[in-house]
């Protein structure tokens, strides 16, 4: 009895934590599912009703409260367009021209999902306060330390996720996300 | 063969386990934000945080552009109205399912000037849309849930309009129509 009791409670045990891993891989470290553009990633169905038992729990996890697609697209980037993980410690360009939206914003998060301390409370760009180019193109510099120009501080440790979030998009980026221009993500320079 | 038998049981088990904890997080996530803001304003009462910058921590990837309001809204005593007054620029009114789907938004846009007026029912009802004529009526999937307002603050010269927006929302129980 007590053998039986030992066997129910080692299949149970291995069970939960077989669940709690899978999940856990899953949600955090499989990449959000759906479009991609370059190194940014985005999901339709995220802040739907019609979502998917996984793309509701990803969201919950790393975007609670998202609006449906109608109202805001998020473009979500924790990669540059090599394909390597986003370092705060290190300085990364963002390249690209004004998106076809109300308004959009380029946002800053460390590893847990929160805006990242620093002294300048400099914690996204956006349409308004982004410094373009004559020709319409931007440049936005992401680094732990100042840089001239659009400079977004990233902190010195851990991850970095960046996120696009587009208000009341085009409809022509509503119907094809996939071919949305969005800025490229690529590394410059070292990393403190 | 007898462990092959458990392997099988432990991996079946191991999937309902797993799509049971899926299933859970957005419900269990969004529980926990609600008793969080039930605590500080409670039920059916607007909450007015300040501009999120690194120290807000209650939930995750915040806007540092957006003024939120929040409501938490229980309809067990039945319908809950909210009212509010956009500002110029962009603003929006999200109601959120207690599983943290958007089940309704409304935009400045959308209201073209007008003041917000919706009213949150849990069960249908025609004599409201009769007591409200000018009211957006929705009834949600579940009888709690949450509102999020949302007013654009690009700078320092709308952070007033910004905030009479936030200040304008309100959040409360209405006595069903007969």
């Amino acid at each position: 009895m007590i053998r039986k009791l030992a066997i129910a409670l080692a299949v149970l045990l291995a069970a939960c934590g077989l669940a709690a891993g899978s999940a856990w891989w899953v949600l955090l470290h499989s990449g959000p599912q759906g479009v991609a553009v370059g190194a940014w990633r985005m999901n339709t169905l995220a802040g739907s009703a019609n979502a998917d038992l996984y793309t509701r729990a990803r969201v919950a996890l790393t975007g609670l409260f998202a609006l449906n697609a109608n109202e805001t697209i998020y473009f979500e980037a924790s990669r540059d367009d090599a394909g390597h993980p986003l370092r705060a410690a290190c300085r990364y360009t963002l390249t690209g021209r004004g998106l076809t939206a109300r308004w959009w914003s380029i946002t800053a998060y460390a590893d847990d999902f929160f805006l990242i301390p620093n002294a300048a409370q400099r914690f996204s760009y956006n349409m308004g306060n982004l410094a373009f180019a004559p020709d319409g193109s931007f440049i936005l510099t992401t680094a732990p330390d100042a840089q001239p120009g659009n400079w977004l501080p990233t902190g010195r440790q851990g991850g970095l996720h960046l996120l696009l979030r587009l208000y009341n998009p085009a409809p022509a980026v509503l119907a094809q996300p996939q071919a949305t221009p969005l800025p490229s993500i690529t590394p410059a320079g070292d990393c403190r | 063969m007898k462990v092959a038998r458990l392997a099988a049981l432990t991996l079946a088990l191991a999937v309902v386990l797993h799509l049971g904890i899926v299933w859970l997080i957005p419900q269990a996530i969004t529980g926990i934000f609600m008793s969080r803001v039930i605590a500080q304003a409670g039920a059916n009462h607007v909450l007015t945080p300040p501009l999120p910058t690194d120290t807000a921590r209650s939930v995750v990837m915040p806007s540092p552009d957006l003024l939120y309001a929040v409501c938490v809204y229980d309809l067990a005593a039945g319908p809950v109205r909210i009212t509010a007054q956009p500002p110029g620029g962009y603003w929006s009114a999200a109601v959120y399912d207690r599983n943290s789907d958007n089940i309704f938004t409304l935009n400045d846009r959308d209201l073209a000037g007008r003041p917000l007026d919706l009213i949150l029912t849990p069960t249908p009802n025609a004599g409201l849309q009769a007591r409200f004529p000018a009211a957006r009526i929705v009834q949600p999937p579940h009888g709690t849930g949450v509102l999020l307002v949302r007013a654009l603050v690009l700078d320092a010269t709308n952070m007033q309009p910004a905030l009479q927006a936030q200040a304008s929302v309100h959040c409360t129980p209405t006595a069903p129509a007969g």
